[in-house]
């Protein structure tokens, strides 16, 4: 009787077993890219302690010690660097819900093909290239872009070079950012909100609530969480504005308030070949995103009584 | 359910073994396994070193393995050498001399970003060839070029002739003076002799409006703005509706410091690369660009487009245009005038519909400008070119067997006018083009792009003024009269105007008269950089930093609307340029030159 039961029992172990392996087989390379991509280069860090030349052997190469981490705390390009930096992080966390107020709107949106036309319009953006939006900008706003082109036809008598306009740099360069990315972030609010119990709008339809009263109370409540998980995380890349964008905006008028620090770092090592002060700089970006990793962890216990890792 | 694990474990397997056959591939030959190489052939030779003022060498080239298949050579340029009617390689003249050296090219585009990570990754072609003089130090630091001193006897004799010894004796100073050779000579001579056909660099206007407006003098920047502004005021727009401005430019430090180099200022802007200390061409004393305003070809061209800006002349997309969008505007007929350097593609538009057109862009002889001519380049344009063999390159020999071949004084006559008995002759012992040469050569066209007739591509080792062992010049098409024969309706229009033969002699006569200055008292443009030692890393930080605040300050000083707001602004730029170190940058800049200057004036007689 006692081995009967036992069987099933090893069966089931057994059985797990080899799904469990089949599992770690299927996301095998998916590790090994993480950890050859993103661990291994790593390694790479050791040029910022020596006054690298790319071609010699590193250890052929002066050893500086903490040299360019000194210079970093006395760059003074550095400070307006990062202010820009935590300027368009900054305009990036105020305007984190809206990704979520997309959503929301989008599920509101009773007529099945309409919906479906809108997020994929606003979520096409998201493929294109930077150097493509960039020339659809110029086309769009230089002097004589559309833009222009049509306030002078309206009579304005004005033009307006919008790429060139330093107060509204980063109001201008937010913009960009939203329409390229609002659609594509609004994906996982969706995933959410499809995963809701329909039969809470159910029961408030019963209760008399209207479709506002159950987007307030039922849909926004609903995918909080995935809001409040997704903020927390994307404090650690509070450093990390992007690259592209940037890089391909700047120009000698609104240079100083868009150079942000992937854009520094790019410039240091590639275009002035400091190799060893753009890893050093590169290092206490990533040294400072991981601390504000775990502050986020830390601030979700305290907001969501339970920690992201 | 069992054939899905299956299935799902071989995908598994199969996404690992691609993960390992991407990342796998071939890695750059080290620079090591090369320089081996290279120190065991140096080690077989006679003779590895050479001291200056050697005899000519053997011209026998290595053998070039007869029968064997002809090697592949890579070729990483930032010149965009010519693509059509076919690539520079393919033309008549360069494909028989790559069978003369059995090799082949497989050409590669490197933009300045690509060159950059390129030299960062240590993963370049066999040869390189590019515009960049700031690599300099960064390709000597790293290794990355071969020396060529120990490989130079046994591989490439033709170095060591003496029409090459001032540039092999003046690089080799980039080494402090030691044996080591890093850069193959090109350019090699006194360039532009007499100013060419048309003057390079100085006032350019679009010619058939500069014509209608009178074409009044042009002495400076003023009659020069100006001219421009009864250009526009005569077209306000173009054809299609579009806006005319004075002129426009890239985005760009160097475009926006440029004007003044060969205008108000008459600098060499070579003298350190890209940075501000430039080299008077009228006192040869070093000018501090970045705190002497006026003796700064910044500041000079600032004040010039400030200028423009406030009489609506300059494009405001000036700020953020590329060199694409600008030759767009160009094309579009948008600029009377072309700043810096002349732009081709407004006269190649018109011609396509009328071929008479006269809308195109020439140089205004000017006593104004500093003329493009006579410039002494006894170390070719290095270090503006530089041209190297990867030192981590497997086909170095095949390389240096090539440029043997280049070097020999018969092929650098066949450069620039094809090989004898086909499109030159020795008529009495003077070498003498056919008829059927001066014919292509005056056509010009895709017939002669293809055949390379004139000199185009990489391979112009000498100067076109410089002089073949027969006791004649090497490139025959380099006289006045041949010079002509080449001109364009536009270029014969203007000769015809001035009452010349060629537009250069106009602006040239400025200099015979002593009211301007060319470069022939002078180091030239390049000879100084050649002899001294590359920006340290230090130093070049600093003057980064430097170019970097006068580059986020050039759009507030061209819109400054009065001179009280310019010269606040200015004198605000200076004072951050001193805090940020620049006085460290300019004494050891000063010192270099000193250096460069004490070293070259015995060897240049000056």
């Amino acid at each position: 009787m006692a081995q009967t039961a036992a069987t099933p029992v090893n069966s089931v172990k057994k059985r797990k077993k080899r799904k469990n392996w089949e599992l770690f087989f299927i996301a095998l390379p998916f590790m090994i890219m993480v950890i050859m991509f993103s661990y291994v280069p790593l390694a790479g860090w050791i040029i910022s302690f020596f006054d690298y030349k790319p071609g010699r052997p590193l250890f052929d190469c002066t050893f500086v010690g903490w040299k360019y981490f000194k210079m970093f705390l006395t760059d003074r390009d550095v400070y307006r660097v990062l202010k820009n930096t935590l300027i368009f992080s900054g305009i990036g966390y105020m305007l984190s819900p809206l990704p979520m107020l997309f959503a929301l709107c989008l599920n509101e949106i009773s007529c099945t093909r309409f919906k479906k036309v809108a997020q994929t319009t606003t979520t096409m953006p998201y493929f294109i290239s930077m150097i493509i939006v960039y020339s659809l900008a110029f086309a769009m706003f230089s002097t004589d872009g559309v833009v222009n082109s049509v306030l002078t036809s309206l009579g304005t008598g004005k033009t307006i070079n919008w790429l060139t306009n330093k107060k509204i740099v980063y109001l201008f360069q937010t913009c960009i950012t939203q329409w390229k990315g609002l659609g594509w972030s609004s994906i996982i609010y969706i995933a959410a909100i499809a995963g809701i119990d329909q039969e809470q709008y159910e029961a408030a339809a019963i209760d008399g609530a209207g479709r506002f009263r159950q987007a307030l109370h039922i849909t926004l409540p609903g995918i909080m969480p995935t809001f409040l998980v997704l903020f927390l995380l994307s404090i650690a890349n509070f450093m990390s504005t992007g690259f592209q964008q940037y890089y391909v905006f700047q120009n000698s008028m609104v240079y100083s308030k868009i150079e942000v620090l992937d854009v520094y770092i790019y410039k240091m090592g590639l275009k002035l070949f400091d190799y060893s002060y753009s890893t050093a700089i590169g290092i206490i970006k990533s040294i400072l995103s991981v601390l504000l990793l775990f502050v986020a962890n830390f601030l979700a216990r305290k907001v969501r009584g339970s920690n992201i890792f | 359910m069992k054939k899905t694990r299956i299935l799902a474990l071989a995908l598994s397997m199969l996404l690992i073994a691609a993960l390992f056959a991407g990342c796998s591939g071939s890695t750059p030959a080290t620079t090591t396994a090369a320089t081996t190489a290279a120190t065991t052939a140096a080690a077989t030779t006679a003779a590895a070193t050479t001291a200056a003022g050697t005899t000519a060498a053997a011209t026998t080239a290595p053998s070039a393995g007869s029968g064997e298949e002809p090697t592949l050579l890579t070729f990483g340029e930032n010149l965009n050498w010519q693509k059509t009617p076919c690539m520079w390689y393919e033309t008549e003249i360069y494909a028989e001399i790559l069978r003369m050296a059995n090799v082949t090219i497989d050409n590669f585009f490197l933009d300045g970003d690509k060159y950059a990570l390129a030299l960062a990754s240590g993963d370049l072609q066999d040869i390189m060839y590019t515009a960049d003089s700031s690599k300099v130090r960064e390709i000597v630091d790293s290794q990355l070029a071969l020396d060529l001193m120990p490989l130079a006897e046994q591989y490439c004799p033709n170095l060591l002739q003496d029409e090459y010894a001032s540039f092999v004796n003046l690089v080799k100073l980039l080494n402090g003076g030691g044996e080591k050779l890093y850069f193959l000579p090109e350019h090699v001579g006194t360039e532009l002799t007499g100013g060419g056909v048309e003057l390079a660099r100085g006032y350019y206007l679009r010619w058939d409006w500069y014509k209608e407006i009178g074409a009044p003098e042009i002495n400076n920047d003023d009659d020069f703005i100006a001219a421009m502004e009864a250009m526009v005021a005569a077209h306000p727009t173009t054809e299609g509706g579009k806006k005319v401005y004075g002129a426009g430019l890239a985005d760009s430090l160097t475009n926006w410091y440029f004007h003044a180099v060969f205008t108000s200022l008459k600098a060499n802007p070579w003298t350190f690369s890209n940075y501000q200390y430039m080299q008077s061409a009228i006192t040869g004393e070093l000018l501090n660009g970045y705190m002497d305003p006026a003796n700064s070809a910044f500041w000079l061209s600032m004040e010039f487009y400030n200028k423009m800006w406030s009489k609506g002349l300059l494009d405001p997309d000036s700020f953020t245009m590329t060199s694409d969008e600008v030759n767009t505007k160009f094309n579009a007929g948008q600029y009377a005038a072309s700043l810096n350097a002349k732009n081709y593609g407004l006269y190649t538009e018109s011609c396509k519909t009328d071929e008479n057109s006269l809308a195109g862009y020439t140089n205004i002889p000017s006593p104004g400008q500093l003329v493009f001519a006579d410039n002494p380049n006894p170390a070719g344009w290095f270090p503006s070119f530089t041209v190297y063999l990867f030192s981590g390159s497997e086909n170095w020999e095949a390389a240096l067997r090539l440029y043997n071949v280049v070097f020999d004084l018969d092929v650098q006559r066949a450069v620039y006018c094809g090989f004898e008995g086909k499109y030159w002759n020795y008529v009495d012992g003077v070498p003498t083009l056919t008829d059927e040469a001066i014919e292509l050569y005056s056509n010009g066209g895709d017939t002669n792009a293809a055949i390379g007739l004139g000199g185009a591509g990489p391979f112009q080792i000498l100067q076109t003024s410089e002089y073949h062992p027969d006791g004649y010049l090497l490139d025959l098409f380099d006289s006045t009269d041949m010079r002509a024969l080449g001109m364009t309706n536009l270029q014969k229009d203007v000769a015809d105007f001035y009452g010349v033969t060629v537009p250069a002699e106009a602006g040239y006569q400025y200099v015979l008269d002593g009211k301007t200055v060319d470069w022939s008292n002078t180091y030239g443009t390049e000879l100084l950089a050649s002899a001294m030692t590359p920006v340290t890393t230090d130093i070049g930080r600093i003057l980064e930093k430097c170019n970097d605040i006068l580059y986020r300050n050039i759009a507030d000083l061209v819109m400054a609307e009065t001179a009280e707001e310019f010269n606040a602004l200015r004198d605000s730029v200076i004072a951050e340029l001193e805090s940020a170190g620049e006085a460290t940058a300019w004494e050891w800049c000063l010192n270099e030159f000193t250096k460069a200057n004490e070293t070259l004036k015995p060897i240049m007689g000056y």
